[in-house]
């Protein structure tokens, strides 16, 4: 994939907007070049601040979210007692839609920031344990043993060994959970708040039949979402180089 | 410097591997461990580094009794001792840094030691890009750093072609004929066993319950490999594994 191609992608996708947009000859679906001059507009009276506060809630979940899991997936691969205790509770309860818990969320937690930061934060969190606890167990003994032999204590494995293994899986676990983050994001700024990329769409756009400034805040919402997944997909080139060493290949 | 005291090993249901097991290893000695697979030559190795712990008997090293990895044991594997997401420098330097080694410390050792070992120009390289014969001097260069009183090597040239092993081969003789480090290396060659080991310990079926020494004072001469005499070394190592692993050995010693 070369930025050439992206270029290409992102021009038809232009394209075929404008297209369905003569087609439809309604209010309701502007062309790119008008949602552009309005998004433009709008960034300078109050969108910049919406996509700023969406940012932030969402990469907070994300920062939590690796933060407290990466540790309990990797006591859960390595320990026996761990998995036993842990790993039938995920099991119960991973496949139960997190965004149901949303009220529950906002009559515990209020309606601010915590609340958002919260949900999001519960389905990545499930995301990042299970991933890092099937790397860690991928681990091969041969290397432990090595490592341990050169006189590691187990907080130099983890640091040495461990967490370098589970890094790769942890960032696609990122990336990959990225537009169901960025989707959760909407849905809990669509009511009760005022401020963020959801409220944007419903209130000031959709609410107020105002067209161009919806059509602006899902610009907002999808440039979001790119930079997020473009920085993680960076992250991860720049973190785990060795994963695209070939043998006999220069770095 | 390592005095195996009536150890007794097994893994769990497979049975013993060694009974009452008595061995001595001397300060500057070079070893080899030669069998075949299943022999136990690992699991002696593994329980020499600490590893493993025997269920009965015990071992010292340097008149201390062996309970978990000793500092001064260096430990090269036969192949994924290596970090993968490190470089070749950075997988040198880790035993120093787990040991808390300053910077410039680390530094100076790791680069002296690269560079006798051929590897400094591919200290950034990561182990992927690294062709076998490479990565093992990576991994022995990252044991010698520590500059250990005992080296134990499991098999370290096992997967190497036959020009890169005997090139390795070499370099090693040379290593452990500096200083008074012992040495024991586990193989299955047995060219390998008589071109490295001045002693060679032969191990048949398990259980192994007394050990079977062979003296080759010869080893370690460039010009004793490929000699007649060296031949019919390899060949007597040959028959004594052989009776070994028909279990025609009982007692062993006879074939000092």
């Amino acid at each position: 994939m070369t930025k050439k191609s992206l270029g290409l992608s992102g021009l038809a996708l232009l394209v075929a907007w404008q297209w369905a947009s003569w087609a439809v000859r309604s209010p309701v679906l502007p062309g790119p070049v008008e949602v552009m001059v309005v998004f433009v507009a709008a960034l300078g009276k109050g969108l910049m601040w919406h996509m700023l506060t969406s940012g932030y809630r969402v990469i907070l979940a994300m920062v939590l979210a690796t933060i407290l899991a990466t540790p309990l997936g990797l006591a859960v691969g390595q320990s026996k007692k761990w998995d036993r205790l842990i790993s039938p509770a995920i099991y119960l309860t991973y496949p139960v839609p997190k965004i149901v818990f949303l009220p529950v969320v906002l009559l515990l937690l209020g309606l601010g920031d915590p609340s958002k930061v919260f949900i999001i934060w519960l389905i990545l969190f499930y995301q990042v344990v299970l991933v890092v606890r099937d790397a860690s167990r991928s681990v091969r003994p041969e290397l432990i043993e090595s490592v341990y032999s050169l006189g590691a204590s187990r907080l130099h494995l983890l640091i040495y060994v461990y967490f370098p293994a589970c890094l790769p899986a942890i960032l696609t676990a990122l990336r990959v959970s990225a537009g169901t983050a960025i989707a959760v994001l909407f849905f809990s700024e669509s009511f009760a708040t005022q401020s963020g990329l959801g409220y944007y769409i419903l209130v000031e756009g959709w609410g107020r039949m105002a067209y161009g400034e919806m059509y602006a805040g899902v610009v907002g919402m999808s440039l979001l979402g790119l930079v997020i997944y473009l920085a993680l997909d960076q992250l991860e080139r720049r973190a785990c180089r060795w994963q695209r060493v070939g043998a006999g290949q220069d770095v | 410097m390592i005095e195996l005291t009536n150890v007794t090993f097994g893994y769990p249901g497979h049975g013993d591997v060694f009974v009452e097991f008595d061995w001595s290893v001397q300060r500057g000695e070079s070893w080899t461990i030669v069998g075949p697979s299943g022999c136990g030559k690992t699991t002696l190795l593994y329980l020499l580094a600490g590893l493993r712990r025997p269920s009965a008997g015990e071992i010292r090293i340097q008149g201390e009794v062996l309970s978990s990895p000793r500092p001064a044991t260096g430990l090269v594997l036969q192949d994924y001792g290596l970090l993968p997401w490190a470089t070749a420098w950075d997988n040198v330097a880790l035993g120093l840094k787990i040991r808390g080694v300053n910077r410039a410390d680390t530094a100076r050792r790791v680069e002296e030691w690269m560079a006798r070992l051929n590897i400094l120009e591919l200290r950034d390289k990561f182990p992927a890009a690294l062709s076998g014969g490479q990565r093992q001097r990576v991994a022995i260069a990252r044991t010698l750093t520590l500059e250990p009183d005992l080296l134990l090597m499991d098999e370290p040239f096992s997967s190497l072609d036959a020009f890169t092993r005997e090139d390795l081969q070499g370099l090693a003789v040379s290593l452990l004929d500096e200083g008074e480090r012992a040495s024991v290396l586990v193989t299955h060659d047995v060219q390998e066993a008589v071109f490295i080991g001045r002693r060679i310990l032969t191990l048949g079926k398990p259980p192994t319950r007394s050990p079977v020494i062979m003296e080759n004072p010869r080893a370690h001469q460039p010009e004793y490999r490929g000699s007649a005499e060296f031949y019919e070394m390899c060949r007597r190592v040959k028959e004594a594994v052989a009776m070994a692993v028909n279990g025609a050995v009982a007692t062993g010693g006879g074939l000092r």
